[in-house]
């Protein structure tokens, strides 16, 4: 039977279970980050847009280092709750039927017939949050890849 | 499912007595709408839910039923109780049996997937506010009569 009396090496083990430790916690900081531009991205989509003082509110935030990272996603804008949250609010497509005869006399009409000032048929209440569930396991896969380049 | 959980949480909250079953009192519960009068009203909305993977036992994709509470009135503190309690009450949901119609349901579960939220008063209408709680749940149908 072996018997084991002497490890070398281990110290050179432990330099280089550092090293990699530090590697995969810049790659999950860059998987974060680039969850969180995927998702900013998502929910700009259907975003509702008046003037677009929401819509450029949008940010991705990364806050701390390695392991202990995280990526805030959200919007500045101060009534963005409300209007997230509003579901009773009417958005996109459904606000354009509503004001449809307000929007016309007040812009006229556009290319098309449609009014000049239509707002796009997808947008929507829960424009953050909609996107985050639906998109769930693309992001963890986008995360999951950066962090095994 | 015959109802969407929307319909099946109502049953629930109307089953444990925090809302009132009659549209036309206050404190009644809507599904998906509100409408313009009463004051003290409340209605679930269904929003995205969550897939959650599949059991690897049944192969059975467990599916998480994103629902919003609502509650409408002119007493901010009033309307803030009023969801607390429904909060607590919905929190405390461990496969709870509700029936109606023609389908009995089993609400296995339900999380609270953030805080109250206050909406503020109503651009239309000065006088009201509301609160907002959004919700996860998962429910599965346990027969059909």
């Amino acid at each position: 039977m072996a018997n084991l009396r002497n490890i070398t090496g281990l110290n050179k083990v432990l330099a280089n279970m550092k090293k990699s430790e530090q590697l995969i916690g810049k790659r999950l900081r860059r998987g974060l980050i680039v969850a969180g531009l995927f998702l900013k991205r998502e929910s700009q989509k259907i975003v509702p847009v008046d003037e677009g003082n929401l819509k450029n509110s949008a940010f991705v935030r990364p806050a701390g280092f390695g392991f202990h990272s995280s990526v805030i996603v959200g919007y500045t804008a101060e009534y963005a709750v409300y209007v997230h949250e509003d579901l009773e609010a009417a958005h996109g497509a459904a606000y354009n039927q509503k004001h449809a005869v307000a929007i016309e006399k007040k812009y006229g009409k556009g290319k098309g017939g449609k009014p000049f000032k239509a707002r796009g048929e997808n947008q929507q209440a829960k424009f953050l949050e909609k996107p985050a569930r639906e998109n769930r396991e693309l992001i963890l896969a986008m995360i999951a890849k950066e962090i095994a380049k | 499912m015959n109802h969407s959980p929307s319909e099946v949480i109502r049953q629930y909250l109307l089953d444990e007595s925090l809302f009132d079953e009659d549209l036309a009192d206050d404190w009644s519960l809507y599904v998906d709408a509100m409408p313009p009068k009463p004051h003290k009203v409340a209605a679930i909305y269904s929003t995205t839910g969550l897939k959650d993977g599949r059991l690897m036992s049944t192969g059975e994709t467990i599916f998480h039923n994103g629902f919003q509470l609502r509650v409408r009135g002119i007493n901010y503190n009033a309307i803030f109780l009023k969801l607390r309690a429904a909060t607590d009450n919905l929190l405390t949901v461990h496969n709870a049996s509700v029936t109606f119609d023609s389908g009995t349901y089993t609400i296995n579960n339900v999380t609270q997937a953030a805080d109250l939220i206050y909406l503020g008063l109503n651009p239309e209408e000065s006088r009201r506010m509301s609160w907002v709680c959004n919700f996860l749940s998962t429910i599965t149908m346990e027969d059909e009569a």
